[in-house]
């Protein structure tokens, strides 16, 4: 799409930020890009990003998801300030309309990874505080839970159940209507 | 389940443990659907979910993020009987939302807002707010010998602690020497306030008028079609005309018209036209600086709905209005329908029509701490 190109290009002249990974793998990435994360952009704001920003907490593997989701959502902010001056241009919000979709589905194919992945990104989001990533992966598995039942619950995510048969009880009896 | 499989940690092929941090579990749990049996079906999976669920903090927070509440269901106009809308689990049963039974207690259900449901006592000659959450009831005395119709409005956030939060009462009275008035109450001071006249003729008005909050004023439909609006800052009591050229080609008249939130919070009404068309109706201001009242959409109900030809069988009605989800209950020939107003999406409610006027229950119940049996 022609916005992301330009997006693209635009953050090429931006300062580049160096993340090294756990185990000690070098990701170049724009300022913009690396911003997404409060974390990295408090760092840049103290000025201690000279030399790479260590990431011990994230593995080269989850790093380049990380990467990867961060550059197409600064792209994203970008074209938001970009469009901003322009609201009432229909022609601009059909832009703006397509590229949301477009980030929709970004999002839902970024996602189509196996649970432990999904919370190593969880971690990941957290650590960097990368806001957006952590509502999209938290919500992923409320989702995932959505209509099962506390024993299917269990199952996916090895939850061992410790509540007392009388506490068990009490529960149900209480809101017997959302196990019928 | 046996003793072995309960304390067994079962696991599936993708099954994958959970992060430790009760803050991250936080954030997943706060995304479930705001649904009923969401958090009840959250606290029997372990004795760690149990505590992260109750927390009162936890259930604020839920609330907001899911904010406006789902539509459990509607409570019929004067019975006051509660009909759950959603499917098994999130039924919530109709005994769960039922006032207990008072012998001696002839009551009108006149109206819900924000879990809280209005009825019009006949023999104590009191208004009674009933939060159907809590189940806390109160009783203010009637604002004049003939309340007419009334709503009640919430003065402030509910923060799902209080057994009835703070409330504001509008009521729209007769009597003989002060003619029409309009009285607002508020549960704080206890008192209603002064008479604000109106000129609304008693032929004009619905006992089972559907009132809508837009903004911060009440607006109330009237017999005629036009609608009484009542600014609760102001106080102000104004009258507004219906679209030029509108006439109600059926006797049902009051499910003809329903008055409407628009999203960019003004005054909308819908208007069911013949042939299964309903017109929605914005109120704006015009290029020379007046007040007036633009056509937004036309909707088909024969094709939204896929209905057969109608052949002179009844036209369809407007049952009722929920005022955040901004959908609308029409009753057809064909069943009871739920149809949200901005993407149009629908759901068959009932195969049975609706001859009654229908409000709206949005609630998170079991999100309010107050959940239970009967």
């Amino acid at each position: 799409m022609a916005s992301a190109g330009s997006g693209d290009e635009k953050a090429a002249a931006a300062a580049m930020i160096t993340l090294i990974s756990s185990d000690n793998e070098k990701f170049e990435v724009t300022e913009a890009t690396a911003t997404l994360s409060q974390t990295i952009r408090h760092m840049i704001e103290d000025g201690c990003t000279d030399g790479g920003v260590p990431l011990p907490n994230v593995t080269s593997k989850i790093l380049a998801r990380v990467i990867e989701y961060c550059k197409k959502h600064a792209t994203a902010a970008a074209g938001e300030e970009g469009s901003s001056s322009s609201f009432s241009d229909a022609a601009f919000l059909e832009v703006d309309r397509a590229f949301l979709e477009e980030l929709e589905e970004f999002d839902d194919a970024f996602l189509e990874v196996d649970r432990a992945t999904l919370f190593d990104l969880i971690l990941a989001a957290n650590y960097l505080d990368i806001k957006g990533l952590l509502n999209l992966t938290c919500q992923k598995v409320a989702d995932s839970v959505k209509g099962k039942t506390p024993e299917q619950i269990r199952e996916m995510y090895n939850i061992v159940n410790d509540l007392t048969p009388e506490e068990e009880a009490e529960i149900r009896r209480e809101t017997q209507w959302a196990f019928e | 389940m046996t003793e072995v499989s309960r304390l067994r940690r079962p696991s599936s092929p993708d099954a994958a443990t959970l992060p430790d941090s009760d803050d991250l579990l936080l954030e997943i749990l706060l995304r479930l659907q705001p649904l009923p049996s969401s958090l009840p079906r959250a606290s029997l999976v372990c004795k760690r979910w149990h505590r992260l669920v109750s927390d009162p903090g936890f259930l604020r927070r839920f609330r907001a993020h899911h904010r406006p509440p789902p539509v459990l269901g509607f409570f019929t106009s004067l019975e006051g009987e509660f009909v759950p809308t959603l499917d098994p689990p999130n039924r919530i049963p109709a005994a769960r939302l039922t006032l207990p039974p008072h012998p001696a207690h002839v009551s009108l259900f006149i109206g819900c807002r924000n879990d809280v449901a209005l009825l019009i006592s006949l023999d104590l000659k009191q208004i009674i707010v009933w939060n159907l959450v809590t189940a806390h009831q109160c009783g203010v005395p009637y604002p004049s010998l003939h309340p007419l119709i009334g709503a009640v409005v919430r003065s402030a956030r509910y923060d799902g602690q209080s057994s009835l939060c703070p409330f504001k009462l509008v009521f729209l009275c007769a009597d003989n020497v002060h003619g029409r008035f309009v009285r607002l109450y508020e549960s704080q001071s206890g008192a209603w306030g002064s008479m604000i006249p109106t000129t609304v003729e008693i032929f004009d008005v619905f006992l089972m008028a559907a009132n809508v909050l837009v903004g911060n004023a009440l607006c109330c439909l009237l017999r005629s079609g036009s609608i009484l609006k009542v600014d609760l800052d102001t106080q102000n009591v104004a009258v507004i005309e219906k679209p030029v050229g509108i006439t109600s080609d059926h006797l049902l008249l009051q499910y003809s018209f329903q008055i409407l939130q628009t999203e960019g919070n003004g005054l909308g009404l819908a208007v069911v036209s013949a042939h299964n068309k309903v017109q929605l109706w914005e109120r704006n201001t015009s290029s020379d600086g007046d007040e007036r009242w633009f056509l937004q959409k036309t909707i088909r109900l024969d094709t939204l709905l896929s209905l057969e030809p109608s052949m002179g069988r009844e036209v369809p009605m407007i049952v009722g209005f929920a005022e955040d989800a901004n959908v609308i209950y029409v009753s057809t020939y064909d069943g009871l329908f739920s149809i949200e107003l901005r993407s149009m999406e629908f759901r068959k409610i009932s195969e049975n029509s609706m001859r009654t006027y229908c409000y709206p229950f949005a609630s998170f119940v079991a999100a309010d701490g107050a959940i239970g049996g009967a």
